[in-house]
């Protein structure tokens, strides 16, 4: 049975307290009082416990305009209902007892029926309002929700149409590898903590929100705001967690166009906070006209993305992979590229990481699939050497369960081996989620598939994870030693590599090769592979088909290396 | 509380309404006219206006009003009634002797309304 909910009766006559006391306690429990004082002393203790006030206006001692506006003065006990009782002909007791804050009165002659139900109505009343405040303020941090800092924003920007404003978003870095390396509790501990400071130093002059888990936004008067205030809230959150190296970004959009919705301005705040992620040493970007033109440019994408790929707008380059032993042609990586009417070629930087945002990533991915089988059973058809060619398999694509089946299908269709088909994969989708992507490779490479990992080095993969992977292949990029080749250190971990790859028999592709040294360099350490601008750029098919004739002709002239 | 409404209606005593309002508790009306019988606010208003503090009077006779009116008794009520608005407004009269004699002569009434309600019980 659920609890009984309790009253507090503050009647100074007998009489009538008990007349109350008997119409009520057969729904409530009660607390009683005969005077404000009296009263003040139970709230003190049973705050928590009671859900309405029955307040006798006409009172010894304290009157009853006194005790209420005592009452709804103190943080504690303002939300509790007040319901005054009146006489029946008093309507300047009423009307005074509204103005100081009662919710509502009920006048003698008590009517019982009348008392229940309005002593019933208001309590509900109280108990929604609450519940529509849990939907307001954030439970964690007791920040505006989204929706509310959107409704509280808008408001205080009606109000004030010639003010200046600021909108301020900050955002984590990896804040999904600090929830994953230190738990919820931990992590909720500190966001809390983030909320209080940023508080401390944003909140005067402004509202506060929480959006979702680690973005927290602001809007401020452009007077009050101080650049200077987003060092000290990143010193002040390294120096308050447990987690270490808290890397905080904010954004800053000023407010200069206020036809713009608050929803598009923490868009911009947030693109903004985006631009500088990685940045060491930078806090803060402000939006500028430089964003203004990518966030414009990329809507221009997202708009023509599909049309584009059923036009044929989007076509590979293929970019020749040697073997590094006799230099002989082995494959090609495919590339996608962008043939926009308007914009002319597109290269990948311009567009993936919009389309692995929005999605589009994978339709595009299976796009390239199916031209190159369709490339390399053309080969076949003109009795051509089988090259392979190697294609990128997203994070996006590596998650989805179907995607064995997939591919099988495509190479299948195009009567080819699944050897022909590359699959490049980048170490960090193996480290998101090293179980599941485990297990998706591990049947590609049942049904024949060779996997090559991407931009080793990158991730942050384990050793012993290192032997677990099921791989063929380590990609390379030389960008490891290109840069300073008189370091010993970077040297050191090219060997290191090449020894790995020894030892877990894999086979190592060097990419981004850009001079006959580096060639000699890992000749000596036995890599297997090169791709780079040394040798050849990605190219159209027929300027690629060229090279097969050549390398063809060039074979065919030159007496047969024995390479064993 | 069938059984009172004979008496009430002898004294003045509005049924209907006091019986919604006790919720037909004949018991709880009793408990409470003898809480009446008791309640100082007759001599409180009596020592007031005697000191010509006419706000503690009128703080008083609106208490016994209140009281009056929940209890039902409209002979009583109206007494007091009379006094009250008076001195409400904190008017200087000649006549409050006067009234408060009649408030005092309903309230005597009452010693014997409770004696017959005790017996219907």
């Amino acid at each position: 049975m659920p609890d009984r909910k309790k009253l507090l009766i503050v009647e100074d006559n007998e009489i009538n307290r008990a007349l109350l006391v008997g119409v009520l306690s057969s729904e409530y429990d009660i607390y009683e009082a005969g005077n404000g004082e009296e009263a003040l002393k139970l709230l003190e203790e049973h705050s928590e416990e009671i859900s309405l006030i029955l307040l006798d206006i006409i009172m010894p001692v304290m009157d009853g305009y006194t005790f209420l506006s005592i009452v709804k003065k103190n943080p504690r006990l303002y939300s509790i209902p007040v319901i005054v009782t009146t006489q029946n002909d008093a309507e300047a007791d009423e009307v005074t007892a509204l103005s100081h804050g009662a919710t509502d009165f009920i006048s003698k002659p008590y009517k019982p029926k009348v008392i229940l139900h309005r002593v019933a109505s208001i309590i509900r009343l109280r108990e929604t309002a609450a519940m529509v405040n849990l939907f307001k303020y954030d439970r964690l941090t007791g920040l505006f929700s989204k929706e509310y800092f959107f409704t509280k924003g808008r408001e205080l920007l009606q109000q004030n149409p010639t003010k200046e404003y600021v909108l301020v978003c900050s955002d984590i870095e990896n804040f999904k590898l600090t929830n994953d390396a230190f738990g919820t509790q931990e992590c909720d501990r500190f966001l809390k903590g983030v909320a209080d400071i940023c508080r401390g130093l944003l909140d005067k002059h402004g509202i506060m929100g929480r959006f979702y888990a680690d973005q927290f936004v602001c809007l401020a008067e452009l007077g009050h705001f101080d650049y200077q205030v987003f060092d000290q809230i990143v010193e002040e959150v390294n120096s308050f967690s447990q987690i270490k190296n808290i890397s905080m970004k904010f954004g800053v959009y000023i407010i200069d166009d206020r036809s713009v919705s608050i929803e598009q301005m923490c868009d911009r705040a947030l693109l903004a906070a985006d631009g500088i992620k990685g940045h060491y040493g930078q806090n803060y970007a402000v939006y500028d006209d430089v964003l203004r033109g990518r966030l414009i440019r990329e809507q221009a994408i997202t708009d023509s993305m599909e049309s584009a790929l059923a036009s044929g707008q989007f076509d590979i380059h293929l970019q020749p992979k040697y073997r590094v032993a006799d230099g002989a042609l082995s494959g090609a990586e495919a590339l996608v590229r962008w043939n926009h009417p308007q914009w002319g070629m597109q290269y990948p930087n311009d567009f993936i990481s919009l389309f692995e945002k929005n999605g589009f990533i994978t339709t595009l991915d299976a796009f390239v699939w199916e031209r190159a089988c369709q490339i390399m059973h053309k080969w076949d058809e003109e009795g051509r050497k089988p090259l392979s060619i190697s294609v990128n398999v997203s994070r996006a694509d590596a998650y989805k369960a179907r995607l064995p089946e997939l591919l099988k299908e495509i190479v299948d269709r195009h009567g080819l081996h699944p050897e022909r088909l590359h699959l490049e994969i980048t170490e960090s989708a193996y480290t998101e989620n090293p179980a599941q992507i485990i297990e998706t490779v591990s049947r590609l490479r049942e049904l024949g598939f060779i996997i090559e990992m991407d931009d080793f080095g990158s991730g942050y993969s384990s050793l012993n994870m290192l032997n677990e992977l099921p791989i063929d292949i380590l990609k390379l990029d030389m960008r490891f030693i290109q840069s300073d080749e008189h370091k010993l250190s970077k040297e050191g971990i090219l060997n290191f590599i090449m020894g790995l790859a020894s030892w877990m028999n894999l086979g190592v592709v060097a990419e981004g090769v850009e001079n006959e040294r580096q060639v000699e360099r890992l000749r000596e350490l036995g890599c297997d592979y090169v791709q780079g601008y040394y040798y050849a750029r990605p190219m159209p098919l027929e300027d690629f088909e060229r090279i097969i004739l050549n390398d063809n002709k060039a074979k065919a002239a030159e007496p047969q290396v024995n390479l064993t | 509380m069938e059984s009172f409404k004979g008496i009430f209606e002898e004294y003045g005593v509005d049924y209907e309404g006091t019986r919604e309002r006790f919720m037909d508790s004949a018991q709880m009306y009793l408990k409470l006219l003898g809480m009446l019988l008791k309640d100082e606010n007759l001599e409180i208003l009596g020592g007031a206006l005697e000191d010509g503090d006419l706000n503690r009077a009128f703080e008083a006779a609106h208490t016994l009003k209140g009281v009056a009116q929940n209890m039902g008794i409209r002979p009583l009520f109206e007494a007091v009634q009379k006094i009250v608005e008076p001195l409400r407004g904190g008017q200087q009269r000649g006549d409050y002797g006067e009234l408060y004699e009649n408030i005092k002569n309903e309230f005597g009434k009452l010693n014997e309304f409770e004696e017959e309600l005790k017996k219907a019980i």
